[in-house]
């Protein structure tokens, strides 16, 4: 389904502070896969979930999905092909603009947004029927703002936005890095049951080793760049968590 | 009485200034000192165009069109060069001296018995002439704005001030989004050139000097005072910003009453600014 072909990323090349984030990453990921990025800090986790999503542009290499080659496309002209949620909840919502509008906005991501008025009754039911499922009461509040609720609750509705729109592939960079235990623990179920629900092809980057051994179907360590280690479904459920710290050091 | 009508009439000429400001300054964060340039701008061409016996709405079209390209302007600049927003607009602002005044070919253009936008209206008195022109002016473009802000677009739009990441995400070209979104406010603020050029009755290359500010203060002044307002929906929000114009001119107006010097009216107009911009910051200090 994703294609990564021998991506190479480095910033402020030729500069004392250049940084070789990725060295030659090689990766396909099927369709379906949940994937667990972990690795440490400057390991090139976040630069990977970038150089797919289309914020870096990478130097060499290239991606394809579903064998169309997207190396050149802009960010915003990935959209079509990808849902992303950010690490903070506060950039994935905009906090002037209702719930309703919000949602509005991700059920065009893959679409033109036009000079029409559709946030009408009918779409409000679509969003609470579709918000009802978090159970944090949220369906009865469509018109207040997102800047009034919480990190926690904001987050959890971004997961629902990003199925607002037709979604095949999902990338999470650290979810719940901002959220506390109780929140991170709602928002990764509810991820994971998106996933699932929907049969979504997902990369998911976590410093939460826990996280990353309960969800997922594979998991990639990067080190310096590249995947250091790539562990698929079946040796995955054996690993404990001792290995992965092990893998740290 | 007379001052209160004039400062009600020129408020209501500026609230096409100041919906533009709202535009710029709440919807995109950029206080955008195009404006000064845009406002006299609109002006220009408006002069040029009705002492030349041009029809009055197609002077309407040509002046939001001025203001449009210099707004076009200072979005590519920003955008595309990467140039921050505040300098952009000034840059731009500074080459349209030049540009109004070639196009003035002199500093000062009166109208004298020239058919204008208030002329159009068969109303013999004439301020009963000029204000229910401009009322059906302003209300037009306020529920025009209200309609695009709720379109799909205009739902992209307003995103886009707040995280440029997710909208980005959302499948917009944020970079054409200021772009298009500076054109719609200059577009405004050259209609308020239009509406008062006319009832000031000429153009003049200073006229713009320092308006931004004026505006600004607007905006500020109509979200401070009519706050139950804004969270009723956009149009209530638009009209908090109409009222801010009104409130604003009635009190620079009621300072030139009591015998202030005209000659520091700007200094007033940025004192007035200061303070609510200060007043704003104290109360959320007290909170910390």
């Amino acid at each position: 389904m994703i294609q990564l072909i021998d991506l190479f990323l480095t910033f402020n090349k030729g500069d004392a502070n250049e940084v070789k984030a990725l060295q030659g990453v090689n990766c396909e990921i099927s369709k379906g896969d949940f994937i667990v990025v972990i690795g440490a800090n400057g390991s090139g986790k976040s630069s990977l979930l970038n150089a797919i999503a289309g914020t870096v542009v990478f130097e060499k290499g290239s991606i394809t999905i579903n064998g169309i080659n997207i190396s050149n496309l802009k960010d915003y002209e990935r959209s079509k092909f990808l849902s992303r949620i950010f690490q903070n909840p506060l950039q994935g919502t905009a906090h002037d603009l209702s719930i309703v509008d919000n949602f509005r906005l991700a059920s065009l991501r893959t679409k033109s947004k036009n000079l029409t008025i559709k946030t009408d009754n009918d779409f409000e039911e679509i969003v609470r029927e579709k918000i009802r499922s978090l159970n944090m009461g949220l369906e009865e509040k469509l018109q207040q703002t997102m800047g009034t609720l919480s990190g926690g609750q904001r987050q959890a509705l971004t997961l629902i936005m990003a199925t607002m729109d037709d979604c095949k592939i999902i990338l999470l960079d650290e979810p719940t890095a901002a959220l506390d235990p109780k929140s991170s623990a709602i928002v990764m179920e509810k991820a994971n049951e998106i996933i699932s629900i929907n049969k979504l092809t997902a990369v998911l980057i976590t410093h939460q080793l826990k996280d990353a051994l309960t969800f997922g179907n594979r998991l990639l360590l990067m080190k310096e760049g590249k995947i250091y280690k790539d562990i698929p479904s079946h040796e995955k459920s054996l690993l404990k968590l001792e290995q992965l710290y092990d893998w740290f050091q | 009485m007379d001052f209160i009508i004039t400062a009600l009439i020129q408020g209501l000429g500026f609230s096409a200034l100041g919906l533009g400001i709202f535009i710029s300054l709440r919807i995109f964060n950029i206080p955008d000192i195009t404006t000064d340039g845009s406002y006299t701008l609109g002006g220009v061409i408006t002069a040029i165009c009705l002492t030349h016996d041009v029809n009055p709405l197609l002077t309407l079209v040509l002046a939001l069109l001025g203001g449009m390209i210099a707004g076009t302007l200072t979005g590519l600049i920003h955008t595309l060069l990467k140039v921050n927003a505040l300098l952009a607009g000034i840059l731009v602002m500074t080459a349209l001296y030049s540009i109004n005044l070639a196009l003035l070919g002199r500093s000062n253009l009166p109208l004298i018995g020239v058919n204008d936008y208030f002329t159009m209206l068969p109303i013999s008195n004439q301020f009963l002439q000029q204000i229910v022109s401009i009322i059906i002016f302003i209300t037009f473009l306020s529920i025009f704005l209200s309609w695009l802000l709720k379109t799909d677009f205009g739902i992209a739009m307003r995103a886009t001030g707040n995280s440029e990441a997710m909208v980005r995400a959302m499948g917009v070209n944020t970079n054409q989004m200021k772009i298009i979104g500076l054109a719609l406010a200059n577009g405004c603020t050259a209609l308020s050139g239009f509406l008062l050029t006319q009832y000031q009755g000429f153009a003049d290359i200073n006229m713009g000097i320092g308006i931004v500010i004026s505006g600004l203060g607007s905006v500020m002044v109509g979200e401070t005072l009519f706050k139950p307002l804004l969270k009723k929906g956009i149009i209530y929000h638009l009209i908090a910003i109409v009222l801010g114009c009104l409130t604003f001119r009635l009190i620079l107006a009621l300072a030139l009453s009591i015998g202030l010097d005209p000659n520091y009216l700007k200094l007033v107009t940025a004192i007035i600014v200061l303070l609510i911009v200060a007043l704003g910051n104290i109360k959320s200090f007290k909170k910390i």
